[in-house]
């Protein structure tokens, strides 16, 4: 199992957590031409193909003895990286060709030729050209072939790392000790599966990474290599798809209908001027109306669903917020509200500066008589900083929300501001084609369905309603309807959802 | 020039595809045709998707014409100059994607010369037309990007056609079976047989069918294995033509463009396939863009309309909109894709020819 860093592991520096791999001075990742995927398994497929083609143990076999043959005809090569091979004078490739096509190899190398084609590679086609096989058949051999060999780590590229470390020991560019040559001498001789093997595998993909740095890498090649054959397959398409949410809600809104209804005859009756009361259920009303809209709209699947709870989230911790601070806060009601309607008279401010846009979906004229509604615009200030001066986050803190902030609204913010895990989550799809270095393609088909923010939405909402029952009492019965449909929802219906 | 990723890819991929004819073209000795032909499928099939994209999006429209029939764009005998006086947008259905797959089933026999010899051909005047027509011709091997139905599908399509030239025949099996000789062939053959069939650019439809069938196959001699049957001759002669006009209906059907076609033997076969399809519109459409388009190709006298070179031809053509006056004058005279006069057809386009060979002269 991959271990990772907690986050106390890491270093917190003007803003941004440092890993502590990353904290290591002159740490870097290997650059793409030396890492596995892009730059050395195009290099050595043609290994892996005649291994591909004749299993582990005849494989092996064969490419010794091809190495060894390679070693005479051009001793001064130091590496069996097929551009270097492909770059050798033409009459020492032909002998290689000849003596590969004599130990009876050569059907493992045909697929090549859909990359290595005539007018660059004369002789390989000479040698391997068969016209029996169509392109998309050699096209199939060469995807199955990487496939395997993609992950830096499978057996059939730890078998590829090993025969490059033995190529390097035959031109004499490699040394070893003792005890490490009889661990690797060992290796083809003993399955993957062996005990032994948890010691010499890990030592031989080491070993060869050591060779990189006197290797000569050749850029054009690996360009080409990807180029071609990523243009050459189509994408296999692999959407994440979570059930779509058909749990029963009906019960459950019906419920907070009636709460609703009760608060709002609650304040129009009791405390029609209220100010703290009408925040609140003003708060609480966007809240219940937000969540009514992914009901509605069946919207817990989607991204806007993880809009509405982030909205959930954020309109409950400022409610507490406001509650919590309104001692020390002259007047907190109604600066509230004179911070949102200055947020509103900036845009009409601006407006203004221009030509209004007919079409746009802001309509002036109302926000006009909003922004006027009970105090004259030329009284409001328009303040650009958070409220109270304290972000999101702080405010959670406050009112001791951290964990609804940082394990649930931080992730929904992602959604909200259009960051990239979002939208590597909710707008693409992974292609498990390894020519296409399983890339990801934009989802326009709305294949993707998100998590379910149903049970969220629940406890958020939930949440609300018991703050405001502690503050204006809600009947009971009303109150026990929506916390025992959290209570059998959590118990009964969640354990049977599978993911 | 403004900005468009697409058309910029497919204009890459020209002047790529020249790159690679020209490297290739010495290098076609005989025992590496077949290699070099491998190379050319592989780069059209790496860019399969980049012109199909092309394709659905800017080619699709009845004012675009591509070239095909599986004839050859005789680049320096001007062919592609009436070619060009019709529609906006251009392409030559490339061959050599077709020759390739071909090529892995000939052997080396008398074919073969021939063969060899039209893909050289081929070759280079692809390579004369990618440099000098800046990009007003694309070269794409349309006929391979068919989306349309199984290649099974449309051999069983092309073999019901030929068996429906004959009574009592149900099958290919069934014709091999009771046809071995032309007089068999002859007793099976439906009315007007004689009529409804072509075999070659030399048919002489005043002979008698047996002796048009007998110099049809000495054409043919040297591709043949002179035991073989007449039966199996009479198909080949035919079934490649039907297979040829079936191309072209379903790729301009499927990318809504007219063919424009040399040979009146295809135009032939196509009219002869579509003749019970008139009551579908865009086939009537098809079938009058075509015969225009072949008449506009076979009036179009290279030496009474001299260019000096090929981009004031470009600029005479746009400026005279000689596309633009024929479907006026055909349309003022009443001619339109339901009601059309082969005759009036073929006289409107010769005047219009005339009118414009005076301007560009």
């Amino acid at each position: 199992m991959i271990m990772h860093s907690k986050l106390s592991d890491h270093k917190f520096k003007k803003g941004e957590f440092i890993t502590p791999w990353n904290n290591i001075p002159n740490i870097q990742c290997l650059d793409d031409e030396a890492c596995w995927v892009y730059g050395r398994m195009p290099e050595y497929l043609w290994i892996g193909m005649i291994l591909d083609k004749l299993g582990r143990d005849n494989g092996i076999k064969k490419i010794m003895d091809i190495f060894l043959k390679l070693h005479q005809i051009a001793p001064s090569l130091t590496t069996v990286r097929i551009s270097q091979i492909l770059s050798l004078d033409k009459e020492i490739q032909r002998i290689f060709f000849q003596y590969i096509t004599e130990l009876g190899v050569q059907e493992a190398l045909v697929p090549l030729t859909i990359l290595f084609t005539y007018s660059n590679y004369p002789v390989f086609t000479e040698f391997f050209y068969n016209p029996t096989h169509t392109i998309d058949n050699r096209l199939e051999i060469l995807l199955n072939a990487m496939q395997k060999i993609m992950d830096h780590q499978s057996n059939e590229s730890t078998d590829i790392r090993y025969l490059v470390l033995i190529f390097y020991l035959i031109v004499g560019k490699l040394k070893l000790l003792r005890e490490e040559l009889d661990l690797i001498l060992m290796y083809p001789s003993t399955s993957h599966e062996s005990e032994i093997m948890r010691k010499i595998r890990p030592s031989i993909r080491a070993t060869e990474m050591v060779i990189l740095y006197n290797e000569k890498l050749c850029s054009e090649f690996l360009q080409n290599f990807w180029r071609n054959i990523s243009m050459m397959s189509e994408c296999d398409a692999f959407p994440i798809t979570f059930p779509k949410e058909t749990r029963p809600l009906l019960n459950y809104m019906k419920n907070l209908y009636e709460i609703f209804s009760y608060l709002n005859n609650l304040f129009i009756s009791c405390s029609p001027l209220d100010e703290k009361m009408n925040v609140l259920l003003g708060i609480a009303t966007y809240s219940y109306k937000r969540l009514k809209e992914i009901y509605d709209h069946n919207l817990f699947n989607s991204i806007s669903g993880r809009g509405g709870i982030r909205a959930l989230i954020e309109n409950y911790i400022m409610m507490k917020y406001l509650v919590k601070n309104e001692a020390d806060h002259d007047n907190i009601w109604q600066d509230y509200q004179l911070y949102g309607i200055g947020c509103y008279k900036l845009v009409l401010s601006r407006y203004r500066e221009k030509d209004f846009p007919i079409a746009s979906h802001c309509n002036i004229k109302y926000i006009e008589a909003l922004v006027n509604e009970f105090t004259n615009e030329e009284y409001i200030n328009m303040d650009t900083k958070y409220f109270d001066k304290q972000n999101i986050r702080t405010k959670a803190e406050n009112v001791d929300e951290k964990d609804l902030y940082g394990l649930y609204y931080d992730y929904d913010s992602s959604f909200e501001h259009g960051l990239w895990g979002a939208i590597r989550e909710s707008s693409f799809i992974k292609c498990l084609n390894p020519a296409h270095k399983y890339h990801c393609i934009p989802d326009i088909e709305d294949k993707i369905r998100l998590k379910s923010v149903l049970p969220d939405c629940i406890m958020v909402m939930n949440k609300i309603i018991l703050f405001l029952n502690e503050l204006y009492g809600i009947p009971e019965q009303n109150i026990n309807e929506v916390i025992n449909f959290e209570k059998e929802f959590t118990d009964k219906q969640y354990n049977n959802y599978s993911e | 020039m403004k900005k468009n990723l697409l058309i910029n890819n497919i204009i890459t991929i020209q002047n790529e595809y020249k790159e690679l004819l020209l490297a290739l073209l010495p290098k076609i000795q005989m025992q590496h045709c077949f290699e070099a032909l491998d190379e050319i499928s592989i780069f059209w099939f790496k860019y399969i998707k980049i012109v199909q994209l092309y394709l659905y999006n800017y080619f699709c429209d009845e004012d675009s014409y591509v070239f095909t029939g599986f004839n050859s764009l005789d680049f320096n005998s001007h062919e592609l100059l009436p070619f060009l006086l019709l529609g906006k947008k251009h392409i030559f259905d490339d061959p050599l994607n077709m020759y390739s797959k071909m090529g892995a089933s000939t052997s080396y026999n008398g074919l073969f010369k021939d063969f060899h010899n039209k893909i050289k051909i081929t070759v280079e005047n692809n390579i004369n037309i990618i440099k000098n027509v800046n990009n007003n011709i694309l070269i794409l091997p349309i006929s391979s990007y068919h989306q349309v139905g199984p290649h099974k599908l449309f051999f069983e399509i092309g073999e019901n056609a030929f068996i429906s030239l004959f009574n009592g025949i149900e099958s290919i099996k069934d014709y091999f079976q009771k046809c071995n000789t032309i007089e068999d062939i002859l007793q099976y053959g439906c009315n007007n047989i004689d009529k409804i069939i072509i075999f070659s650019e030399n048919d002489n439809k005043s002979l008698p069918i047996i002796d048009r069938f007998y110099n049809a196959k000495k054409e043919i001699n040297f591709a043949i294995n002179q035991d073989m049957p007449d039966a199996h001759i009479f198909l080949n002669l035919i079934i490649g033509h039907i297979y040829r006009a079936l191309d072209a209906i379903v790729l301009c059907s499927e990318y809504k463009c007219t063919p424009f076609i040399k040979s009146v033997i295809t135009i032939h076969y196509i009219l002869l396939l579509t003749e019970n399809m008139t009551n579908i519109e865009y086939i009537n459409l098809l079938r009058y863009r075509m015969i225009i388009a072949h008449f506009l190709c076979k009036l179009f006298n290279s030496k009474k309309i001299s260019i000096s070179n090929f981009d004031s031809f470009m600029k005479v053509k746009k400026e005279y909109n000689f596309n633009k006056r024929l479907f006026d004058t055909l349309k003022e005279q009443g001619i339109t894709s339901s009601n059309f006069s082969l005759k009036l057809i073929h006289q409107i386009i010769d005047t219009e020819l005339n009118k414009f060979s005076i301007i560009l002269n």
